[in-house]
């Protein structure tokens, strides 16, 4: 399956030492870096690199590899009235960042992160179109956004996205959720879903729900999450991209009333963070995806700092000694045994300006379909 | 046959065979050679003398090494095991292709992970013609397609002097 008829003409005579499926296995345990250079090795090197089995193969080793130091942030920081730049950093050690991977000239990157997924980063890169960036192989995708006509007149419309991977069909999906509120905190959602290998946004069925928090999905186990609340109660709307289906899911049971929810993905896990009081709040993981009692409280963090802030979990260490959050405008690597946070240098933050932040891995993956 | 006369006097424990492709044998409990999925499948055939036609002494020794103390795996050794692994992956690039090889024949997964990690890590750096040289590739690329090649991304090729050394 991996060998061409027709480049066996370029094999080389002298017989390499190791069989092709070995040399699959190596490569998959290396950075993207390297492997784009050693796509000029040979012919057969890259042939290997460049099949979608290898990609695939990448990816699914890259989500069970569980060291922070495979992880990689972007953020995008908007200055308010001035500009937007969008920042790519790679963890390379405890509080340090290196920004290595930067966009394209080409692309214009005005706007906000709407999701990532499989290494690959899905943002609205102006009113109308959206982009998909491979921000390690530098190879993007400009497709036109949609908008919706509401049979109300003058009612305010808020808007929540998610992207994710519909292995089923081997498809990516941007789904966009416009929010119209009805009475008090209740709210008639419709849904559209845009397939790339389709190339068109379609309309699927809507539902009604509380306010829309998550204004960007999270991507677990084949589905998106938003969190979501009515009045004091809080619960999780799936998206299964597969199923295509609306869901409900059950966040840990609090009792109180200016608690909030925040969500992440860490190491395939969906995790979920209850901000408390102003400076405490709880790091949930669910451990069985669907099992609501599978819901293990990871950390409480606890901050000396008397307001509240707004945490989002980025990772969780396996052992949950660190957990790497934002935390308003800043990244800050949380350490559970002592207690201690350690802020990232190098990070571009600041009180003038609104930080987003996305938590993605690297890969191969292309952005076209 | 020599295994069945100590697998008696061992008593419960039951012993296996192994042949290497110079024709030594090696003696080793059941509990030890089932991390290998190749020997554990023969041996759920009924096999107590098992021939390595693809590995020689000086690996299959190696590939002893590491089952036998992979075997000792406890909660409270961790430590000692990676300390271990990180000694097993020191040898030359032919002597970890020598065993990597017979890991993927045998289907050792451990083994075969913590050589794929260690020969990728040590390449990493490398240049593309070092890494031509270690696997022993020659290079089909005329100049003008490797160019076009590399332009594609540039800047893989970029930041910092990559390693030449062969070893």
């Amino acid at each position: 399956m991996e060998e061409k008829s027709k480049e066996s003409k370029y094999l080389p005579l002298d017989l390499p030492y190791l069989p092709q499926e070995i040399i699959f296995e190596i490569l998959l345990r290396l950075p993207v870096k390297s492997l784009l250079k050693f796509r000029c090795v040979s012919k057969s090197w890259l042939y290997v690199l460049s099949t979608p089995l290898f990609n695939k193969a990448h990816v699914k080793f890259s989500l069970t590899n569980h060291n922070m130091s495979n992880y990689r942030v972007a953020a995008v920081t908007s200055i308010s009235g001035l500009d937007t730049i969008c920042n790519f950093y790679n963890i390379v050690s405890d509080n340090s960042f290196v920004t290595e991977n930067c966009p394209p000239k080409s692309l214009s990157l005005s706007g906000r992160i709407l999701g990532s997924c499989n290494g690959l980063i899905c943002l609205n890169s102006d009113s109308f179109t959206l982009t998909l960036l491979n921000p390690c192989t530098r190879k993007f995708n400009v497709f036109i956004d949609t908008a919706v006509q509401y049979k109300g007149s003058g009612v305010g419309c808020s808007v929540s996205y998610g992207f994710g991977y519909d292995a089923s069909v081997e498809d990516y999906k941007v789904v966009k959720i416009f929010s119209f509120n009805q009475i008090e905190d209740r709210y008639e959602n419709m849904v559209k879903v845009y397939s790339l290998k389709a190339k068109c946004w379609k309309i699927i069925q809507g539902f009604n729900s509380g306010y829309i928090n998550g204004k960007v999905a999270i991507f677990a186990n084949g589905a998106l999450h938003w969190e979501a609340c009515l009045g004091d109660s809080w619960e999780i709307i799936t998206y299964d991209l597969a199923l295509e289906r609306i869901e409900k899911m059950v966040l840990p049971n609090y009792e109180g009333r200016r608690i909030y929810w925040t969500l992440g993905v860490s190491r395939g896990y969906l995790i979920a963070c209850c901000n408390y009081e102003p400076n405490r709040a709880d790091i949930w993981v669910m451990k069985e995806y669907g099992v609501e009692k599978s819901w293990t409280k990871l950390v409480t963090i606890s901050s000396h700092v008397d307001r509240w802030a707004h945490i989002s979990p980025l990772f969780a260490a396996e052992n949950s000694d660190e957990v790497l959050l934002k935390i308003d405008g800043e990244l800050k690597l949380y350490n559970s045994r002592n207690r201690s946070f350690k802020r990232f240098k190098s990070f571009v933050s600041g009180d003038f300006c609104q930080v987003q932040v996305i938590a993605y891995f690297e890969s191969l993956a292309s952005p076209h379909i | 046959m020599a295994s069945s006369s100590s697998s008696s006097k061992t008593g419960l424990k039951k012993m296996l065979t192994l042949k290497s492709s110079d024709g030594d044998e090696f003696e080793l409990e059941e509990s030890i050679v089932i991390q290998c999925q190749t020997i554990k499948h023969m041996v759920e055939d009924g096999f107590s003398l098992i021939p390595l036609q693809n590995v020689d002494t000086k690996t299959l020794t190696k590939i002893i090494e590491y089952m036998k103390k992979h075997a000792e795996k406890t909660e409270s050794n961790k430590e000692e095991i990676k300390n271990f692994n990180k000694e097993f992956v020191k040898g030359s690039f032919d002597d970890q292709f020598e065993l990597v090889s017979a890991a993927n024949y045998l289907h050792i997964n451990g083994l075969m992970d913590l050589l794929c990690q260690s020969i990728a890590d040590r390449i990493n750096n490398k240049s593309v013609r070092a890494v031509r040289e270690i696997f022993n590739i020659s290079n089909d690329y005329t100049p003008d397609e490797e160019e076009k090649v590399r332009d594609e991304h540039k800047w893989a090729h970029e930041g910092g002097e990559f390693d030449e050394s062969l070893d």
